[in-house]
């Protein structure tokens, strides 16, 4: 196609002129702080979609005592992984492309600290020969590869200069063709301050998972290997299995708080596994581990899915919200007893819908509004929802995400599309009893602007009211 | 399980928020509200409704907690995330619902 054809067009030059620029010795290298683990993770995302369609799994392993910021050139750094892994995906018909990342030397060490990554794949491989083309501009392995593959050959030559020019090298092991290649380099790496506003750490140990017993379902050692030692290293008692068909014994012969499945594994896939889990008499929580993500999963099964690859956040974030005890909101050693403002609505008035199907909630929702001054109207579902809000101007919704009939989120997609362009659609606030960043990030995706969770504090009804503004008339 | 079966403070903060009176009825709402939910969820594991019954195990769970009912509240969250149950776990939920109702109603007789 036309687009195809740009795309690959816009490669070459955009190769060429980078290759002329390291040689002519134009090329900058910057140095700032940078998160490792997201520049990792965003090279890997690029190239997931393809590998799930080659049903190839991906994944990454930090290595060791790995820096959690280092100094240098993330958009550089980004460069190399994604033409590495890339390359990888291109040439694997078959099992996995997993990158490494593991830390070399100290600033004591002659060298100082670097950083190693190796790209390893189970694909086409290479002869000797082959090796010793590969870097080399405008060549790749075999002429028969150019035809059969793509590609300008420039990649890899411009990602070992890259490597050079920061401070490392780069270099290539295979046992042999059909036998899978992997792809080293090293670049200088001082350790740095994670950069200001970057995401939480999940360094060590985490009280709310701590003793925890999960048992690990895989055929492919490498996601095992993965998902166990990350979760170890929060302090959870990890199990695991390569073969599905052992798992009932295993869960009859020890207790285990949850357990993670692959979906796709041989003799048994994972959905009729948990059916079969499920069948003796287990009442564990089932987390699905899969490249297709939610898509697949088939309904009631599974309290989350995790998506391939895996994210660090991802797997926390799942673990915390199925195993850590779901407190009820304890007040905090002494607070000040917040007495609810009742003049705020005089000084903030807003027009409230309120969109909560279950009764206590609704009558709790509705007293804490009017302590504040506000008298708001109800909708039972989602569909009513809809329908209030085309029939009178709101300024905000609080739309609870679990309802009858229809949904929170299926009621926000409505309101948004029925919008007439130009016209301010109320601003819609998610009410979810779920903290799991998947569900946060369903409700953003739907359209909604902000969430409480629930059971609903004073404080954080206030905050998402104080955002709202008033919506002038249509 | 050592969950209390009300969280003491949980439900005082509640009744210093909403006013003691407003709990007083709250509580009696939740008494109506939940024999419905208890025997939707039955109705739904009996026709194999695995989305009903997580829908029924949440709406007790999320009642359970404003109020400071842990024992119930986490009974309910076992059978949410495990799904379609045993008689077993879904008599536990039971004996869980009758201690907390049982306590909501002396907690709000004696405010």
């Amino acid at each position: 196609t036309i687009r195809d054809s740009g795309d690959a067009l816009l490669t070459i030059i955009n190769d060429i002129l980078d290759f002329s620029k390291i040689e002519a010795g134009r090329m900058e290298i910057e140095r700032h702080p940078f998160d490792l683990r997201e520049c990792v993770e965003s090279a890997l995302d690029l190239i997931a979609a393809r590998a799930a369609e080659k049903q190839l799994d991906i994944a990454y392993v930090f290595d060791g005592e790995v820096p959690a910021a280092i100094e240098g050139d993330v958009t550089r750094l980004r460069q190399i992984l994604l033409n590495l892994l890339s390359n990888a995906v291109k040439f694997t018909e078959a099992g996995e492309v997993v990158l490494t990342v593991s830390a070399v030397g100290d600033e004591q060490t002659e060298g100082g600290a670097h950083l190693q990554f190796a790209v390893r794949d189970t694909g086409i491989g290479l002869t000797e020969e082959g090796k010793s083309r590969l870097f080399q501009k405008f060549s790749q392995a075999d002429s028969s590869t150019t035809r059969k593959y793509g590609g300008t050959g420039l990649g890899l030559a411009i990602s070992k200069l890259l490597t050079e020019l920061m401070g490392g090298t780069m270099w290539v092991s295979s046992a042999g063709p059909g036998q899978g290649s992997t792809f080293h380099f090293t670049i200088e790496a001082k350790p740095a301050e994670l950069p200001a506003g970057a995401k939480r750490e999940f360094i060590g140990e985490q009280p709310a998972l701590k003793g925890r017993r999960i048992l690990v379902v895989d055929d492919n050692a490498t996601n095992r290997r993965i998902l166990a030692l990350q979760s170890a290293k929060w302090g959870l008692v990890v199990k695991d299995s390569a073969d599905p068909l052992q798992v009932p014994a295993m869960l009859a012969a020890e207790p285990f708080d949850l357990a993670i499945l692959d979906m796709h594994m041989p003799g048994l896939d994972g959905a009729e596994l948990a059916h079969a889990i499920r069948a003796a008499g287990h009442t564990l929580p089932l987390v699905l581990f899969s490249s297709l993500g939610r898509r697949e999963v088939p309904g009631g099964l599974f309290a989350a899915v995790l998506a391939k690859p895996l994210r660090q956040s991802q797997l926390f974030d799942t673990l915390v919200g199925l195993l850590a005890h779901e407190a009820a909101p304890q007040p905090a050693a002494a607070p000040p007893k917040s007495k609810i403002d009742s003049r705020m609505a005089e000084r903030h008035p807003l027009r409230i819908l309120l969109a909560e199907d279950n009764v206590v909630n609704q009558k709790l929702a509705l007293r804490l509004l009017s302590q504040m001054g506000y008298r708001a109207d109800v909708a039972s579902n989602g569909i009513e929802a809809v329908e209030s809000v085309a029939r009178q101007r709101y300024d905000v919704v609080l739309m609870d995400v679990q309802m009858p009939e229809m949904d929170g989120l299926e009621a926000t997609r409505r309101i948004i599309a029925n919008g007439q362009p130009g016209a301010i659609r109320p601003r819609i606030v998610a009410m979810t009893a779920n903290a799991m960043a998947g569900d946060r990030d369903e409700c953003l995706a739907a359209g909604m602007d902000d969430y409480v969770t629930k059971p609903i504090r004073v404080e954080a009804l206030v905050d998402a009211l104080m955002q709202a503004t008033a919506r002038s008339a249509a | 399980m050592s969950e209390p079966v009300i969280d003491e403070a949980t439900f005082r903060e509640l009744q210093e928020t909403a006013g003691a009176e407003f709990v007083a009825e709250l509580v009696d709402t939740f008494v109506e509200e939940a024999p419905g939910m208890l025997a939707a969820l039955r109705q739904a594991r009996a026709t194999g409704d695995a989305d009903a019954f997580r829908r029924a195990a949440h709406s007790l769970k999320s009642n359970s907690l404003t109020f400071g009912a842990t024992a119930l509240a986490a009974a309910a969250r076992a059978l949410e995330l495990g799904g379609i149950s045993s008689d077993a776990a879904v008599d536990g939920l039971q004996s869980a619902y009758d201690a907390a109702a049982q306590r909501l109603k002396e907690l709000r007789d004696a405010a």
